[in-house]
């Protein structure tokens, strides 16, 4: 993705995880950022750089 | 969506961001959620945006004791404590040889110490109550891919559910 992940995306994530769909999910980590380590995080400086 | 109807919550850091998107999604899928925040303000106006299943409450996540109120209040308030998303967390961007000790610290205090303390007092509850429940914590992409100038947020707050 060519953009920041959006707060609302991480929640939809945390909304599954909380509940019982997710109950065999447990103690592990789970990145929720647009498959953007895949690229260097890019998106996420541009991001920052607008943000300060 | 009913995914959480009924179940009693707590997110930290959740006047703002990514905290008051899970607490917004959080009450849509049917959960009751106590608000915590340094900022009171913000608080007040997320809390009322969020209606009559959202309470606020002022709280340092850096204070072991703040953090053992909150997830108290919860549980009586909710009548159990089911979810905590410890979300409150920042960072310091700086480059590393300008960081001071006390930025360093004050970062530490909140997104590694307030995360223990979370996960602590919400186990506490969910254990004194007998009923099991989900702690959830909130990393950043800089736990896994550190970046120039951002050293405090590297490797700090490991997530789990």
């Amino acid at each position: 993705m060519r953009r920041p992940v959006a707060a609302e995306e991480i929640a939809a994530a945390a909304v599954f995880l909380a509940s019982d769909h997710a109950r065999s999910i447990n103690g592990d980590t789970i990145a929720i950022d647009g498959g953007s380590l895949t690229r260097g995080y890019p998106a996420l400086l541009t991001g920052l750089k607008k943000a300060s | 969506m009913d995914f959480l109807k009924g179940k009693g919550t707590v997110v930290t850091g959740a006047a703002s961001g990514i905290g008051k998107a899970i607490a917004t999604a959080f009450i849509e899928a049917g959960a009751s959620v106590l608000l915590c925040d340094l900022n009171a303000k913000a608080l007040d106006d997320a809390a009322r945006e969020l209606g009559d299943r959202a309470i606020g409450r002022v709280t340092d996540v850096s204070d072991e004791r703040h953090v053992e109120g909150a997830m108290r209040a919860a549980r009586e308030a909710f009548g159990s404590l089911d979810i905590v998303v410890n979300c409150a967390g920042f960072g310091a961007i700086s480059p590393l040889t300008e960081l001071t000790g006390d930025k360093w610290r004050s970062v530490q205090a909140v997104s590694l110490s307030g995360v223990f303390y979370g996960v602590k007092h919400a186990a506490r509850q969910m254990l004194e109550q007998g009923r099991p429940g989900v702690i959830i914590n909130i990393s950043s992409v800089n736990a896994r891919q550190p970046g120039r100038d951002r050293w405090p947020t590297v490797r700090q707050r490991p997530a789990s559910t």
